[in-house]
C-alpha cells in the first residue's frame, strides 16, 4: 500500500487557544496595500473568509452556511475575482431543494483619501437556470479599479446534512485568514470531520448550550416558529497565509492534495425522550451494510430471474470456472454498452436497463457480480472511487462511486470491469485505478484491495532500416503492446481509421512519411496489440556534414524533451501503472561508409529500484545495433523522487538524442 | 477580447420523410469518403407571416458511421426570451430504417446557454446528448421554432462541416407579407445546387470536405445563401432599410442615438486630463489610457441589450460593459473633445471574415471604434485593458466592417498587418564554456508578432521559465538565469532580453565538436502533407524573422563551416549566412520571410518542400576541434 500518497494531517487536537480573529471594518491601509506581502505575484488575494454553520428544523434538519468573503485587488488581472458565480442545488422537489439568501455585496474604493463604499444594486444580480437541477446566482461589481476591495456574504440553506459542503482553506489566489465556525446540535446530529492538505489548520472546540429555531419539529408541536434549548459542540477551524493553488503535471487529481475541512453525519437521534442514536458509517463494515441495505446495490445482486437463461446457457457450455466468468465477463461486455456514468447505485430497474443494454457503471458490474454469484463462483462487488471523484480518506457513502467485480478462483484473485469493450481480467479501464478497493461480503465483512496495478505494462518495438548516402532512412516497425499499453491502444487508436492513424504518426513524427500501416489482434485480447508500419525519411534524421553521416540512430522514437520542467515538486508523480519500453534496432550502413564514432553504453537506475535505463550501441562494418530499454516499476512515486526522477529523464533524453557517426572507407 | 451576442453564427439544418428510405445500406459510396456522417435529407422550411412572426420547421435525418460523427448530429436548438421550440423530437433508427427509440422534447435537456466571458443572457439551449450503442445509426431531428425576431434570417448552408456529406438538403422560405425579401448566393460552382425558385434551394450529393491545413475557413468556398427582409423586427424595434447607408442609420437611431451622454463631473475630468495635450492624437491617447484604466470587460445581453450599448454614463460609473459599451463610451469621451470617430461592426476572430458589401443585413459579432484626424485615422480595440493605442492586432485586422454614424451605415476596411510587418528580430551573443553555452539574447517583436508576446509580462517567473523550456525545447538541459521585458506600447514593441545558459549544447562525438548554427529558431511550422491536396490554401497575414547570432568560439576552431543558403521561392525568402569574423568570431545570419497570398491546391506540394528545406537547413550544424 502506498501510505505516502495519503496527506492527512490529523486532527491537530493540541487545541490551539480559542484564536480567532473578528473581521475587521475595511482600512485605509487594506485599501492602499498595492502588493501581496506574502506573494507578490498574486493579482488578488482572500483578506478574510468566513463560514458560520447552524442547523435549523423545519419538518426536517437543515443546515444553515453564512459566508462572507472579503478579496483585495492588486491589478487588473484579478478583475475576474469581482465576478461571482453561486451555483446551488435546485433538485427536482422542494424537499431536496437548496436556497441562498440575504446576498449582500459591496465594494470598497478608495477616492480623494477617502473609503468609498458601493453596493452592487439588486437589478445587477442575476439568477441563471443552469439546467432543471442546478441554479447559479451571478453578478459582477462594480467599480472595481487597482487596489478595490470586494466583499460578499450569503447564506446557503440546504436540506442535505449528511454531507456538509467542503471548506476549501486554499484558493486559487492567496488566502490570508480562513475560519469556518460548525456548531452541531451533538445530541441530535454527530459528524466527523476529514482534514486533508499540506498546510496547519488550527482546531478548537468547546461544549456550549443555546437555541435551536423549529418549525413543524415533534417538541415544537405546532407549525409555529419555535426554538428549543440544546447542547452544542462548537467546532472553529481557521488556517493562515495559504499559498495559491500551484497546478503541476502528472498528478491524478488535484482535489487529492487542496487544504480543506469536510464533515459527514455520523449518528442522529430523534426528538421523543427515549430515542435510539443511529449510528450511520463508523467504518468500511458498516458503510458496506448500508450500502448493501439499498434497493440500488444489494437487492439487485440477488435478482436473477432477468438474466438466468441467458446465464445458464452460458454455463453449459463452460468447463471450469476461470472459463466460466470469462464467458460470463465478456457476454456483460458485448450485451452491455456504458453510458460514460460513475455510479456506486443501479438505476431503478436493471431489468429494463438488461433489456435495453445501456447502464452505468453500477449497473453493468452489479449485474456481472449477480451473473457471477448465481453461477456459483465466489464473485464479491469491490466499492470504490475514480481517480477524478478523488481518493476516499474515511469511510463514507458520498467518497465513493464506482464498483467492480472480484473473482477468486483456486486461490487466484481477479478484478472484473464489464464497462470497457478491452478490459480484461486484472486490467481495469484507467479511470477506476485510484488507490484501494472495499470489497464486501453481505454480511458486512469487509477488506480492501489494492486497486493500482503492480503488473509492468510493456511496449516492445523492433526496428530495422536502410541508410542511404544521401541520408536516406527508410525501413520497417513493429510495436507490441501489452496489458495498459494495449487497452489504451485497443480503446484510442485502433478506432480511428487508417488514413487517420497515419496521419496521427505523421504528424507526430514529423518529416516521416508512414505507410502500410497495419494493426493486428485488436479485437482478441487475449493476445497483445501488433502494429506494423513501414516509414521513409528523407534526411531528418541524418546530418551530412563535412562528409561524414551523424545519425540519431533512435530516430523519431527518442525522447525529445524531458516531461519534468520545474524545479521542485510538492505533490506525488502519478504514472498509474508501471511501464516498460523495450527497443531492439537495426540500421543497415551504407557501401563504403564505416562507424567513426559509437556512443557509450549506459545504464541508470532510479533508487530503491523503482526504474532501470538501459542504453547499448554498437556498430560493425554493416550495421549498428541499438538496445534501449526504460523501465518504471512503480505505479506513484512520493514527491522526493522528483529530483532523482528529473535527472533520470534527463539523462535518458540525452542517451537518446546521442548521434553514431558514419565516415568514409 | 470577448465576443458579443451572436446566437446566429451556428449552422443549423432541416424534413418530413419517413425515414425507412434511409437505412445506411442504401447510401452511395462516394458519399461515404471521407465521411463521418451523411445528411440524408434535410429539410428547412421558413415561414414569413408578418414582420414580427415567423416559424421554421426543421428536419434532419443523419447518418452516424462512428463517434465523430455523433458529433456532427447538431441535436440541438437555441431559444430565448422572443422565440419558443415545440415540436421537438429525436428519433432513432437500426441499419435496416426501423425505429428503435424516441424522444420528446421532455427527454431534452434544457440548458441555459451563455456563454463563457459572458455574465447573464437570455440565450438558451434545448439539446439530446444520444449515445448509441453500434455504428451505423440513423437520427432524425426535427422541431419547429417561432420568434418574433426577423432581422435574422438563417442562411442555407448545406455543407456545414468539415466530414459530413450531404445526400439531399432543400431550404425553402415562404414570405407571406408584402415586405421584399431578398437573397444572396456564394460559392454554387464546384457544388449541385439547384434554385427551384427565387426562395427555394436544394443540394445533392454532395461529397465530404476534407480538413486540410492552411485551408482558407469553410465557410468560404462551400455554397451559401444569405437571406434578409426590408422591413424587420428586433426585438421590438422595427425597422425598414434598403441599403447599407438606411441599415446603419436604422441603428444609430436606434441603438446608438442619446446613449453617449456623460456626466458633467467626467465630461471634466476629461478636459482636465487633456488640457496639456497639443494633438488630437495626444488627446485620444489619454482618453483611451483612461477608459483601459477605468474599466473592464462584463458582458450582460438582454433583449435588445444584445445590440444596444449600455448608456456611456452607466459605463462610467459601473465601470464596466461589453464591447458595443465600451466602444460607446470611448467614443462619448472622445466627442466630448471635439475629437470625431465611428461605431464599427465586425466579425472578429484571427481568421478574417468580411461584413458582406453586398448584402446589407445583421451582421457581425463584435464592435470596435475607428478615430477620426486630420492627418490619419486610428482604430481602438476598446475591450482590452492592455492593448496599445491604435492596435487591432489579428483579432479584427484587414476585414471590410460596418461604421455607424449619424450619416448612416458605410462599409470600410480596418488595417492590416502583412509580411515584414511581422517581424521579430533577435540578436544573441554566444559563448562557451567546454560544452555549455552562455548567452545573451535580445527579441524584438512587430506587427503580428507582437500580439501575443505581452501576455509574457503577466505571467509569474515559473510559468516565464516554462514558457522558455518550452519555447525552446531543442535546447535540453535550458536555464534561464535572467529575463527582463519591455512592452513600447508606443512604437508597439515588445522586447525580451534574456541571459541563459545551455549545458552540453555542444556535442562531443568522437573527436568532434558539433555545434547547431541555429539554436534560438526553430520554430518554422511543420506542415502535413497530402497523397492529394483537395482544397486551395492560404498565408493569411505573412511575417519576417531576421536573426543575428555571434559566436565567440573562445579556444574552438572551426573545422567544417557550411555553404551559404539562399532559398528564394514565391512563397517566401530563406537566408542562412555564416561569416568568420577572424578566427574566434562566426557570425550565423538568418532571414526568413513568409508571403501572404493565396495559392491553388496543385502548389501545396511546392509549399511543403519550401518549409521542409527551411527546417533542414534550420538544422545545420559546423564541426569544431
Amino acid at each position: 500500500m502506498k501510505k505516502y500518497i495519503i496527506i492527512i494531517c490529523l486532527i491537530a487536537l493540541s487545541t490551539s487557544a480559542y484564536s480567532q480573529v473578528e473581521m475587521k471594518e475595511v482600512s485605509i491601509e487594506d485599501l492602499t496595500q498595492n502588493v501581496h506581502p506574502k506573494d507578490s505575484t498574486a493579482s488578488a488575494a482572500i483578506l478574510f473568509d468566513q463560514g458560520d454553520l447552524d442547523f435549523n428544523y423545519d419538518s426536517g434538519w437543515n443546515y444553515r452556511l453564512d459566508v462572507k468573503t472579503r478579496i483585495k485587488i492588486y491589478n487588473q488581472d484579478g478583475y475576474d475575482q469581482a465576478n461571482i458565480e453561486i451555483p446551488y442545488y435546485k433538485g427536482n422537489s422542494n424537499a431536496e431543494s437548496e436556497s441562498i439568501s440575504y446576498l449582500k455585496a459591496v465594494i470598497y474604493n478608495l477616492v480623494d483619501g477617502e473609503i468609498v463604499e458601493t453596493k452592487v444594486s439588486k437589478k445587477d444580480i442575476f439568477e441563471e437556470e443552469i439546467n432543471d437541477v442546478v441554479n447559479k446566482i451571478k453578478f459582477a461589481f462594480p467599480k472595481v479599479e487597482d487596489g478595490s476591495i470586494i466583499e460578499y456574504s450569503c447564506r446557503y440553506t440546504s436540506p442535505h446534512v449528511s454531507t456538509l459542503p467542503t471548506w476549501n482553506f486554499q484558493q486559487d489566489i492567496p488566502v490570508d485568514y480562513s475560519v469556518i465556525n460548525y456548531n452541531f446540535p451533538d445530541k441530535f446530529l454527530n459528524y466527523k470531520p476529514i482534514i486533508r492538505g499540506f498546510h496547519h489548520v488550527y482546531t478548537s472546540e468547546e461544549f456550549a448550550s443555546g437555541k435551536v429555531d423549529a418549525i413543524n419539529s415533534e417538541t415544537a408541536r405546532s407549525t409555529k416558529r419555535a426554538s428549543f434549548e440544546t447542547n452544542f459542540k462548537k467546532i472553529v477551524h481557521h488556517a493562515e497565509n495559504i499559498p495559491k493553488i500551484s497546478g503541476e503535471s502528472y498528478v491524478n487529481n488535484i482535489n487529492n492534495y487542496l487544504t480543506s475541512v469536510k464533515y459527514e453525519l455520523l449518528a442522529y437521534r430523534g426528538f421523543a425522550q427515549n430515542a435510539k442514536r443511529n449510528i450511520l458509517n463508523v467504518n468500511w463494515g458498516d458503510v458496506t451494510k448500508a450500502i448493501y441495505k439499498s434497493n440500488n446495490f444489494g437487492d439487485q445482486i440477488s435478482k436473477q430471474n432477468y438474466f438466468k437463461s441467458d446465464i445458464d446457457k452460458i454455463i453449459l457450455k463452460s468447463g471450469s470456472d476461470y472459463d466460466k466468468m470469462n464467458h460470463i465477463f465478456e457476454f456483460v461486455k458485448s450485451k452491455m454498452e456504458w453510458n460514460k456514468k460513475n455510479r456506486l447505485f443501479t438505476s431503478d430497474k436493471i431489468q429494463k436497463v438488461y433489456k435495453e443494454g445501456r447502464g452505468n457503471s453500477a449497473d453493468i458490474n452489479i449485474m456481472l457480480n449477480a451473473m457471477l454469484q448465481y453461477a456459483k463462483l465466489d464473485a464479491k462487488p469491490v466499492l470504490s472511487s475514480t481517480i477524478s471523484n478523488g481518493i476516499p480518506f474515511s469511510p463514507t457513502i458520498s467518497g465513493l462511486n464506482y464498483v467492480t467485480s472480484l473473482v477468486r478462483i483456486d486461490g487466484q484473485t481477479y478484478l472484473l470491469d464489464a464497462t470497457s469493450k478491452y478490459s480484461k481480467p486484472n486490467l481495469l479501464p484507467r479511470r477506476a485505478l485510484n488507490w484501494n478497493g472495499i470489497i464486501i461480503t453481505e454480511s458486512g465483512f469487509t477488506s480492501e484491495i489494492d486497486l493500482m496495478p503492480t503488473k509492468v505494462s510493456k511496449i516492445n518495438t523492433m526496428l530495422s532500416a536502410d541508410l542511404s548516402t544521401e541520408g536516406e532512412i527508410s525501413g520497417k516497425i513493429r510495436r507490441v503492446y501489452f496489458d495498459y499499453f494495449a487497452l489504451n491502444y485497443r480503446s484510442n487508436i485502433s478506432k480511428k481509421s487508417i488514413e487517420d492513424q497515419t496521419e496521427t504518426l505523421e504528424n507526430k513524427y514529423q518529416n516521416t512519411k508512414i505507410s502500410n500501416l497495419s494493426n493486428s489482434d485488436v479485437e482478441d485480447i487475449s493476445k497483445p496489440v501488433m502494429q506494423t508500419f513501414d516509414f521513409k525519411s528523407e534526411s531528418n534524421y541524418v546530418d551530412i556534414i563535412g562528409g561524414k553521416l551523424y545519425i540519431s540512430p533512435m530516430l523519431f522514437l527518442a525522447l525529445d524533451e524531458n516531461p519534468f520542467k520545474t524545479k521542485t515538486r510538492d505533490y506525488p508523480i502519478d504514472f498509474t501503472y508501471p511501464r516498460e519500453s523495450k527497443l531492439m534496432l537495426t540500421i543497415n550502413i551504407p557501401e563504403g561508409y564505416m562507424p567513426d564514432y559509437v556512443p557509450e553504453q549506459s545504464v541508470i537506475a532510479l533508487p530503491n529500484d523503482k526504474g532501470m535505463f538501459k542504453y547499448f550501441a554498437a556498430a560493425n562494418e554493416n550495421k549498428i545495433q541499438l538496445s534501449v530499454t526504460t523501465t518504471i516499476k512503480a505505479n506513484i512515486l512520493p514527491a522526493d523522487f522528483y529530483q532523482s526522477l528529473k535527472e533520470f529523464f534527463q539523462t535518458i533524453v540525452e542517451k537518446e538524442n546521442e548521434k553514431i557517426v558514419l565516415k568514409k572507407v | 477580447m470577448k465576443l458579443i451576442y451572436f446566437q446566429f453564427f451556428l449552422i443549423f439544418f432541416i424534413s418530413s420523410i419517413c425515414a425507412q428510405d434511409y437505412s445506411p445500406l442504401t447510401i452511395k459510396d462516394t458519399l461515404k469518403i471521407d465521411a463521418n456522417s451523411v445528411i440524408r435529407d434535410k429539410n428547412v422550411v421558413i415561414t414569413i407571416d408578418a414582420i414580427d412572426k415567423m416559424s421554421i420547421d426543421f428536419t434532419k435525418i443523419i447518418t452516424v458511421f462512428n463517434s465523430e460523427g455523433l458529433k456532427q448530429v447538431g441535436a440541438y436548438v437555441y431559444y430565448d426570451d422572443v422565440s419558443k421550440v415545440k415540436d421537438l423530437n429525436l428519433y432513432v433508427y437500426d441499419l435496416i430504417g426501423e425505429e428503435k427509440e424516441r424522444f420528446k422534447k421532455r427527454d431534452f435537456i434544457d440548458q441555459s446557454a451563455v456563454s463563457g466571458g459572458t455574465l447573464y443572457s437570455d440565450s438558451r439551449v434545448y439539446h439530446m446528448d444520444y449515445k448509441p450503442k453500434s455504428y451505423p445509426v440513423t437520427l432524425k431531428f426535427e422541431y419547429t421554432l417561432t420568434t418574433s425576431n426577423t432581422a435574422f434570417i438563417r442562411p442555407f448552408y448545406p455543407v456545414g462541416r468539415y466530414y459530413q456529406s450531404v445526400e439531399n438538403s432543400s431550404f425553402k422560405i415562404i414570405n407571406n407579407t408584402s415586405i421584399k425579401l431578398r437573397s444572396k448566393n456564394q460559392n454554387f460552382e464546384n457544388f449541385n445546387i439547384k434554385q427551384k425558385s427565387d426562395f427555394h434551394f436544394i443540394a445533392e450529393n454532395i461529397p465530404a470536405v476534407k480538413k486540410e491545413s492552411y485551408s482558407p475557413s469553410l465557410e468560404n468556398f462551400v455554397p451559401s445563401v444569405k437571406f434578409a427582409l426590408n422591413k424587420f423586427n428586433l426585438e421590438g424595434v422595427q425597422g425598414e432599410a434598403h441599403n447599407w447607408k438606411e441599415f446603419g442609420q436604422w441603428q444609430y437611431e436606434n441603438f446608438l442615438k442619446g446613449y453617449d451622454e456623460l456626466p458633467a463631473n467626467l465630461i471634466s475630468e476629461i478636459e482636465n486630463l487633456t488640457q496639456d495635450a497639443d494633438t488630437n492624437r495626444e488627446k485620444a491617447e489619454l482618453i483611451y489610457q483612461f477608459m483601459q484604466d477605468n474599466s473592464r470587460y462584463i458582458s450582460v445581453q438582454l433583449g435588445i441589450g444584445g445590440w444596444r450599448p449600455m448608456p456611456a454614463e452607466d459605463v462610467y460609473d459601473k465601470k464596466y460593459g461589453d464591447c458595443k459599451a465600451l466602444t460607446n463610451y470611448t467614443k462619448a469621451m472622445l466627442k466630448s473633445v471635439g475629437i470625431e470617430s465611428k461605431y464599427c461592426v465586425v466579425y472578429a476572430g484571427s481568421e478574417k471574415r468580411d461584413i458582406d458589401p453586398d448584402f446589407f443585413s445583421m451582421q457581425g459579432n463584435h464592435v470596435i471604434l475607428k478615430v477620426l484626424d486630420d492627418d490619419e485615422d486610428y482604430w481602438l480595440e476598446c475591450t482590452s485593458q492592455t492593448q496599445p493605442f491604435g492596435f487591432l492586432g489579428t483579432f479584427t485586422d484587414n476585414r471590410k466592417v460596418l461604421a455607424i454614424d449619424e450619416n448612416g451605415g458605410e462599409i470600410i476596411e480596418t488595417p492590416k498587418y502583412v509580411n515584414s510587418q511581422n517581424l521579430q528580430k533577435s540578436i544573441a551573443q554566444i559563448n562557451f564554456s567546454q560544452l555549455d553555452m552562455h548567452t545573451e539574447i535580445k527579441i524584438e517583436s512587430y506587427g503580428t508578432q507582437y500580439n501575443r508576446k505581452p501576455a509574457l509580462e503577466r505571467l509569474s517567473p515559473k510559468y516565464v521559465r516554462e514558457f522558455y523550456k518550452e519555447y525552446w525545447s531543442n535546447l535540453n538541459r535550458l536555464s534561464i538565469n535572467s529575463y527582463h521585458f519591455e512592452n513600447d506600447k508606443k512604437e508597439i514593441k515588445f522586447t525580451q532580453s534574456i541571459n541563459l545558459i545551455a549545458q552540453n549544447f555542444l556535442q562531443k562525438l568522437g573527436n568532434d565538436i558539433i555545434l547547431t548554427a541555429n539554436p534560438f529558431n526553430q520554430n518554422t511550422p511543420s506542415i502535413k502533407t497530402y497523397n492529394e491536396r483537395t482544397n486551395p490554401f492560404q498565408l493569411m497575414r505573412g511575417y519576417k524573422d531576421v536573426d543575428q547570432y555571434e559566436f565567440l568560439l573562445g579556444d574552438y576552431k572551426v573545422g567544417y563551416l557550411p555553404e551559404n543558403v539562399t532559398i528564394d521561392s514565391k512563397f517566401g525568402k530563406y537566408e542562412l549566412h555564416f561569416s568568420l569574423q577572424d578566427e574566434n568570431k562566426l557570425i550565423v545570419n538568418r532571414n526568413l520571410e513568409v508571403y501572404k497570398n493565396n495559392y491553388e491546391k496543385e502548389e501545396y506540394e511546392d509549399f511543403v518542400n519550401f518549409l521542409n528545406e527551411i527546417s533542414r537547413n534550420d538544422q545545420s550544424k559546423l564541426i569544431l576541434n
